[in-house]
């Protein structure tokens, strides 16, 4: 191997760690609970699928309505919260902070990223309740009041 | 509106250290904000905010969810005011309860060193963005911008030339995501950074000198735009047009009389990559021209590629111009980026320039409202279009 093929090889598994840096963050975190399945749900009244690649679409809100032309109302969890990374990485294959210069461009139109509710119990209150809303909660706490969408596995939040 | 007629000059030296304090106070201010918004805890007891009787969240959720939800990471500013809970977030502005009325901003310090002149610290602007949501489909979006605050030049005294700009403001009517009016002063959708050429949400402290020569920065108009979502990803679409005398025209290039235009750019779904085309033609005083561009982004882990190429061509030979630059943006540290640029740029028509340009600098974001940028630009010559030397910035976002 040349050693302009050693420099190259050294330089990609450089930005591949740093890429990964505040995922081995977040999956060390993860690493002290235990696995679990997440669920992406919404109003139980609302009947039309959902695929991730949706997901993503809506919680960047670059798809902003549902197919009845209702508003969509995505809700996060708080910033910086485990369950957010799971959520980021599911989705976006990237750590959530790897979002902010998105919504930083997108503050200059005037547009805001999705709300954060405190907890999970906050989402599922919140998305069992409101028709238009979608969020992600631990597959466990799925009651009647949601209809899940799509799922992911992460860790416990 | 028009520049603002000022009483005399005041003693500027005077002003000057005043304006400096206010905005070492008013970032210190800031600074303590979102150091509290960190420490506050987000819940002290989960079973408290699924509770919509003792929540602090849900019984806000009234009808727009949207808007009406104060988050508890927000800094209240008055929790019961007639018109609902009036919140502050750094560099998410204020929210004004219920009233779909919230106010925001930037401003940017700017240095400049310029090869063989002296060197310039200018306080540039202040730019508010105001957005107004009365229903939930249609929005009013203004950014006014007080310019000209002081200007100091090595060796020079200080000026000051406040203006008041409108740098934008108009009326959006969504009818879905594949359908939206939007009517006024917008920003013209020719490649991806004239979308958004602020200073703090750009990445480097110089422009492209494409930027600054071949796109009219700004339409008045109307533009139809709209996203659809094949399988692979997603197609936005504009398709605009200036059908009125500009709006606050800026002076460089000379404003446009009327244009039409239109966008298509596709994106994948989790934005790792993305590829766009952009054409206009425009009137000035009888004479057309007309600009076909392509660009594209690429995203990897830390590492963003951005690029942009155009060919103008047209009754007016000086405006006759061949363009593309590549920037590449590489995340070495949470929030430090290093940059890179290379530009090629060719005024095809009488002047004759062509010219090889080079930007480099790092970009540091430790926080969503602050942003500092040097950036360094050579060139293999000195043309009317090019400026080489050092550019530094200072941006806050309120």
């Amino acid at each position: 191997m040349r050693a302009t093929d050693l420099g190259h090889e050294a330089f990609r598994r450089l930005a591949k760690h740093l890429a990964r840096g505040s995922l081995v963050v977040a999956l060390l975190g993860a690493a002290s609970t235990s696995a679990e399945e997440w669920a992406i749900v919404v109003h139980k009244s609302r009947e039309e699928s959902v695929t991730l690649s949706d997901v993503a679409q809506i919680y960047l809100k670059q798809r902003r309505f549902w197919r009845d032309g209702a508003v969509i109302v995505p809700v996060n969890l708080s910033a910086g919260s485990a369950a957010r990374e799971f959520f980021a990485q599911a989705v976006y294959d990237s750590d959530a902070g790897s979002q902010r210069p998105y919504w930083n461009q997108q503050y200059f139109h005037g547009i805001l990223p999705p709300v954060s509710l405190a907890s999970s119990e906050a989402v599922l209150r919140y998305v069992g309740s409101e028709p238009r809303a979608i969020g992600y909660i631990p597959e466990r706490l799925v009651d009647d009041s949601v209809h899940v969408v799509a799922q992911f596995e992460g860790g416990s939040d | 509106m028009r520049p603002l007629d000022l009483p005399a000059r005041r003693p500027a030296h005077t002003h000057l250290a005043k304006r400096a304090l206010v905005l070492a106070l008013f970032v210190v201010a800031l600074f303590v904000v979102d150091v509290a918004r960190a420490e506050e805890p987000l819940l002290a007891d989960p079973e408290l905010s699924a509770d919509p009787q003792t929540s602090t969240i849900l019984p806000i959720a009234r009808t727009d969810p949207n808007r009406s939800i104060v988050e508890e990471s927000d800094f209240r500013i008055w929790d019961d005011s007639p018109i609902g809970t009036i919140s502050y977030r750094p560099a998410r502005g204020i929210r004004f309860g219920d009233t779909g009325l919230q106010v925001g901003g930037f401003s940017t310090l700017e240095f400049e060193r310029v090869e063989h002149e002296p060197f310039e610290l200018a306080w540039d602007s202040v730019n508010f963005l105001v957005l107004y949501e009365p229903i939930e489909r249609f929005r009013i979006f203004s950014e006014l911008e007080v310019g000209g605050i002081f200007t100091y030049e090595q060796h020079e005294p200080v000026e000051t030339n406040a203006t008041i700009n409108t740098e934008r403001l108009f009326g959006e009517l969504s009818l879905s995501d594949r359908w939206n009016l939007r009517f006024g002063k917008f920003q013209t959708p020719i490649g991806r950074w004239n979308l958004v050429p602020a200073e703090p949400f750009v990445w480097t402290a110089s422009t492209p000198v494409l930027l600054e020569t071949a796109i009219d920065e700004h339409q008045t108009g109307v533009a139809l735009q709209g996203t659809f979502f094949p399988t692979a990803g997603s197609v936005d679409y504009w398709v605009y047009g200036q059908v009125m005398d500009p709006l606050d025209p800026s002076d460089t290039p000379s404003p446009l009389d009327r244009s039409v235009g239109g966008r298509i750019q596709f994106t994948r779904p989790m934005r790792d990559w993305s590829v766009g085309g952009s054409f206009i033609a425009s009137d000035r005083k009888g004479e057309w021209t007309a600009l076909a561009g392509l660009d594209a982004e690429f995203h990897a882990g830390p590492f963003e590629l951005l690029t942009e190429a155009l060919y103008q061509s047209g009754d007016i030979p000086d405006r006759d111009i061949a363009a593309i630059f590549v920037q590449g943006r590489f995340e070495v540290l949470r929030g430090l980026h290093l940059l890179t640029r290379y530009e090629f740029f060719d005024r095809l028509g009488s002047r004759g320039d062509r010219v090889h340009v080079g930007d480099m600098g790092f970009a540091w974001q430790p926080v969503d409202w602050l942003i500092l940028k040097t950036t360094y630009r050579v060139s293999d010559k000195e043309t009317d279009d090019v400026e080489r030397g050092v550019s530094a910035s200072l941006s806050v976002v309120f």
